[in-house]
């Protein structure tokens, strides 16, 4: 007895010890109320990666809608509804990719017809304007209840919350991966889901932290905000959030932006303007991991002109498209978020202008930053010039297979485009000998039309020339100058 | 049987928080809150302070008795008037609304033909010679308006309205000009004295028009946003009047010799209008 009493005597101080550095550690959380929160429902809230447009769901006009609002100066501004998205008798909680012109969102009794119950709906940002939204089917939609979706932010993983048979229980969530034509089979979280309600999922931005609510006993009461980390293809043990976000009343819809302290979640909790209201945690007390994201505007390059332009992002090591966004009709804006330590290719491409790529390196140092990459598109005429991203082995004329994306792109152009006729231009760097690189410049050219041609391609629509090192595009004698002056270009020279 | 049927009644109007939503798969147990639908700014009242201008559309039967050379040409006209309105809307759903609308609306019209006249000349001598005469008539009709319309907004932008306007006229003035384009024939006073080859008239005739008409009212507009509380609201209308502008003018053409040579019946004036409103937050 003597000897437990002894070791109680230590361990309690370690304990409390234990307690206060924990405390200590952990920063204090304020919870800010939403200045346009309304007496009825306001909740579900999504932001894009840019963190310049708040989306949110309420039933302010008696249905559920979504609404939007726009930040300016750092404030935002008052919410508009969002009415193109199609009649139906709700509309809600909205998942967006992260450049903003994708929106999945849930809807009961939508005018696109369902296979049901609520489904999952996909719009797409079209002029500045979000179209009718269409069903995603099956086998994501069910007969059962679908809805709260939540995308990744490579836009190939989909979390979502439903009452289908398969589950646990009551509401469950589940995943479902995009296979490049479709999506696949939704699997139940066993690892999250419990007899009770698991519901309003949310992946950060880091494609590993899941943030969702429950009702599962052991909580403040209501519904929790949880948190889980992805290991491997399954998620940790969730960890309630604690207060002050949890209370005792019901917490759903937790999302943190990517590379910000600020979290918003929704609440009923006493001292709201009544039913759920939205609310801002700062600091976000389970980040997620930084990532890096890269924004910029795709103009006309005569005439500066923003241009909806549609942009792949594809990791040039495994040679998979990571990304396929859009630019914004009107701003010519887009966003994307990228994985440190990576080399990518971002190609963008218009139907009227002439396609550039480039390759994009992502240190790993780089995590956490936030990297601005403006695309200048050359109009389809006479001497408009593209580089094309095509590597070849050091001193040889053999195409490297990451070059053969570009290379089919560009085939796809010269289909598209039957009155265009081109040049390829083999440019080397300044090592070596005129005639020498002379010589591999020529050979470089030729292969790229030797592609070409092989795709289909009518030979006399492309001629060739190179240029050795006579023509650098960049007058410097640094790795990364002759990095830039070893190129082939693809010119236009006949309308 | 009466409690039955109350019951009844009891569960179909709370049958509409059970279906189910986004956030609940058994919907909710109470319903909203509160109701309050979005007008055409952002609470279900708004007003609006409207100006434009008024395309008036008219046109008239001329029927001729006995003179068949005479010219038809007097049958339409057209001409611009200025209309402003101050109106209400109310949001009844996030579509649809109801708007009334008081304001002043000036109808604007010329007619302008060739007739062909005979002029007695000289005067008194009982001969007549044919001359042809250009006669225009200006003619403006101002009214007090009010009208219902429901307002129906679809898309992110777009609004249609429908309704009925009712019209008080409130007075009417014309300008009636002839010049004499052949011949030598002039007009006179009349004492008899020799004026010219032009005249012109002025004066009001208020009571010569309908002293109220109704007209159904279909426009449509786009919303522009210009701050949280106003929008800009352009619309195209189309203003359809139920009843004639005036009652039949048979006197009209009447000549001492040859009786009456024609009529104007069936008078009737629609519009297409214009209108810019701005519309604040009540």
């Amino acid at each position: 007895m003597k000897r437990w009493i002894l070791v109680l005597a230590a361990a309690l101080p370690i304990a409390v010890m234990a307690q206060i550095q924990q405390r200590t550690l952990r920063p204090t959380v304020e919870v800010f109320p939403f200045e346009y929160n309304s007496a009825a429902d306001d909740f579900c809230p999504a932001v894009t990666h840019n963190g310049a447009t708040l989306y949110f769901t309420s039933d302010r006009s008696g249905e559920q809608r979504i609404y939007v609002c726009r930040s300016r100066g750092g404030q935002w501004r008052s919410p508009d509804r969002i009415r193109t998205l199609g009649d139906a008798k709700q509309v809600g909680c909205p998942t967006l990719t992260p450049d903003g012109q994708l929106m999945i969102i849930s809807a009961y009794q939508h005018e696109s017809g369902s296979e049901g119950r609520t489904d999952l709906y996909v719009s797409k940002r079209t002029e500045g304007y979000w179209d009718k939204a269409v069903p995603l089917g099956a086998p994501l939609n069910s007969s059962a209840w679908d809805s709260q979706a939540s995308l990744s932010s490579d836009g190939r993983t989909l979390y979502f919350a439903s009452d289908r048979p398969g589950g646990k229980g009551g509401i469950d969530l589940y995943r479902s991966r995009w296979l490049g034509d479709r999506w696949s089979a939704p699997e139940p979280l066993s690892e999250l889901n419990t007899e009770f309600d698991e519901m309003t999922p949310s992946i950060a931005p880091d494609n590993k932290t899941l943030y969702f609510a429950s009702n599962r006993p052991g909580g403040l009461g209501g519904y929790d905000i949880y948190v889980a980390r992805l290991q491997g293809t399954r998620f940790s043990q969730p960890q309630n959030i604690g207060t002050p976000i949890n209370s005792s009343d019901n917490d759903i819809s937790y999302i943190a932006l990517p590379n910000s302290t600020t979290a918003y979640f929704a609440s009923d909790r006493a001292g709201g303007n009544g039913g759920y209201d939205l609310y801002r945690a700062v600091p976000n007390p389970e980040m997620p991991e930084p990532v890096v994201t890269m924004h910029g505007i795709v103009r006309n390059s005569t005439t500066q002109i923003p241009v909806g332009a549609d942009i792949i992002i594809t990791d040039l090591k495994t040679r998979q498209k990571v990304a396929t966004l859009r630019s914004d009709d009107e701003t010519g804006e887009y966003y994307v978020t990228l994985t440190a330590g990576r080399s990518y290719a971002v190609t963008a491409y218009h139907p009227d202008y002439l396609f550039y790529s480039e390759q994009i390196e992502v240190p790993t140092d780089e995590r956490g930053r936030d990297l601005e990459k403006n695309i200048d598109l050359a109009p389809i005429a006479s001497e408009s010039a593209t580089r094309l991203l095509v590597f070849f082995d050091f001193d040889k004329a053999d195409l490297k297979e990451e070059s053969l994306p570009e290379l089919d792109l560009a085939a796809t152009f010269l289909r598209e485009h039957p009155e265009v006729k081109i040049r390829i231009e083999g440019h080397t760097d300044d090592v070596g000998s005129d005639d020498y690189n002379l010589q591999l410049s020529r050979r470089r050219a030729e292969a790229v039309k030797k592609y070409l041609v092989s795709k289909g391609i009518d030979e006399k629509r492309i001629s060739t020339v190179g240029y050795g090192k006579s023509q650098p595009k960049v007058k410097d004698t640094s790795p990364e100058a002759r990095a830039q002056n070893r190129r082939v270009e693809m010119k236009i020279v006949a309308k | 049987m009466l409690r039955r049927f109350l019951l009844g009644v009891l569960l179909l109007g709370t049958a509409g928080y059970a279906d189910e939503d986004v956030l609940r798969p058994q919907g909710r147990s109470t319903p909203p809150p509160q109701v309050m639908a979005e007008g055409l700014v952002k609470n279900p009242w708004a007003l609006g302070v409207e100006v434009g201008g008024s395309l008036s559309l008219f046109g008239q039967d001329v029927t001729e008795h006995q003179a068949p050379d005479y010219q038809t040409n007097l049958t339409g006209g057209s001409g611009l008037g200025p209309l402003v309105n101050l109106a209400v809307d109310y949001a009844l759903t996030d579509a649809l609304g109801i708007q009334t609308r008081l304001g002043y609306d000036q109808k604007h019209f010329t007619t302008s033909g060739f007739l062909d006249s005979p002029c007695e000349t000289p005067p008194g001598s009982g001969l007549f010679i044919p001359t042809r005469v250009e006669h225009t008539t200006s003619q403006t009709i101002a009214y007090w308006t009010g009208g219902v319309a429901l307002r129906y907004r679809f898309e992110e932008n777009w609004v249609v309205l429908a309704g009925a306007t009712y019209h008080s006229r409130s007075n009417a003035s014309f300008t009636e000009t002839d010049s004499i384009t052949s011949g030598t024939c002039q007009f006179y006073d009349d004492v008899g004295n020799a004026i010219g080859q032009r005249r012109q008239e002025s004066g009001s005739n208020t009571s010569a028009f309908n002293a109220a008409r109704w007209s159904i009212d279909l426009s449509v507009g786009y919303r522009i946003p210009l701050s949280e509380n106003i929008v800009f609201l352009p619309r195209l209308a189309g203003q359809i009047f139920l009843n004639p502008l005036a009652g039949d003018n048979l006197s009209s053409g009447y000549h001492p010799v040859l009786g009456q040579v024609y009529a104007f019946t069936n008078r009737r004036l629609h519009a297409l209008q214009l209108v810019l409103g701005l519309w604040f937050n009540l």
